[in-house]
């Protein structure tokens, strides 16, 4: 089943709320966490969303099972995205004006990482974390 | 390095958090609470024995009506929006979200993070850079306690 979303394109049900967490993350405005955060703009929603609906059809035709992930919106503007399933955690950060994705993964017992990876290495690394 | 030499490992320091920084429905930690802004020191805290829950929330009110009366346009516009998003009280910053989470200084030590020695109202920076905050965040956000909206209004 999809709907019709504001982005003009079929997106699949189960993203429908989760976009619409993102739309009013828009809506913040300047000084959202009372420390001078900076506001979530339009072209960050927009990414974020294009992310995740390029992350939800890859899932798809892999047979995945797919849960959204928690969204939160950063200090810095950005959105970030996290998964975790089993001992696998990674959270993508979108970032105003950027065009690599930061990338925090952790597997238990070992080491936490961060790199800054391109869309695809990105998307790769939600799909090692939703296998499990 | 690591905690000043008279703060036990398990002192308990509190981290506000916004609306956005832990999940409403599953009542828990968002991954995302132990962030740092590249323009920033450090990541904010204040030591439980020298402030209260409602203390912080009262101290970041205080912020912005000092934005407020700063003169600068911009300054003051941050913090209207921001009275506008939660209120004006502890109360209703609460009522919108607004919740404290609590984490013991040795969650924050062990993983090399130090600390600096607070200020008169219990207020301190945890530093690290911005790239050791973004790979143990979750670990500390999983380590931090959510206090209820309850414990927040204790004064």
């Amino acid at each position: 089943m999809t709907i019709r979303h504001s982005l003009t394109i079929d997106i699949p049900a189960f993203l429908s709320e989760l976009f619409a967490q993102i739309d009013r993350y828009q809506d913040l405005g300047p000084n959202w966490d009372g420390e001078g955060a900076l506001p979530i703009e339009r072209k960050v929603v927009l990414r974020a969303k294009n992310l995740l609906q390029l992350i939800a059809t890859r899932a798809t035709s892999l047979g995945l099972r797919w849960e959204n992930p928690s969204v939160a919106p950063n200090p810095d503007g950005a959105l970030e995205l996290a998964w975790e399933k089993d001992d696998r955690w990674v959270m993508l950060i979108i970032e105003p004006g950027q065009s690599k994705v930061g990338c925090a993964t952790q597997e238990h017992g070992t080491e936490p990482r961060y790199r800054s990876l391109s869309k695809d290495e990105a998307i790769g690394q939600v799909l090692w974390a939703i296998r499990g | 390095m690591g905690s000043p030499p008279d703060l036990p490992p398990d002192q308990l320091l509190y981290r506000q958090l916004t609306p956005t920084s832990w999940d409403q429905k599953k009542n828990r930690l968002n991954s995302n609470v132990f962030r740092r802004r590249p323009n920033e020191q450090g990541v904010s805290v204040y030591r439980a024995d020298l402030q209260t829950p409602h203390g912080v929330l009262q101290a970041c009110i205080d912020a912005q009506h000092r934005k407020l009366t700063s003169g600068d346009p911009a300054q003051v516009a941050a913090a209207e929006n921001f009275f506008r998003l939660y209120g004006t009280t502890v109360e209703s910053l609460v009522e919108a979200g607004w919740r404290i989470a609590r984490v013991p200084v040795a969650v924050l030590t062990e993983r090399s993070f130090t600390l600096e020695k607070p200020d008169t109202s219990g207020h301190l920076n945890v530093f690290g850079s911005v790239e050791e905050f973004a790979r143990y965040t979750n670990e500390l956000s999983k380590c931090a306690e959510l206090l209820t909206a309850d414990q927040c209004l204790e004064k």
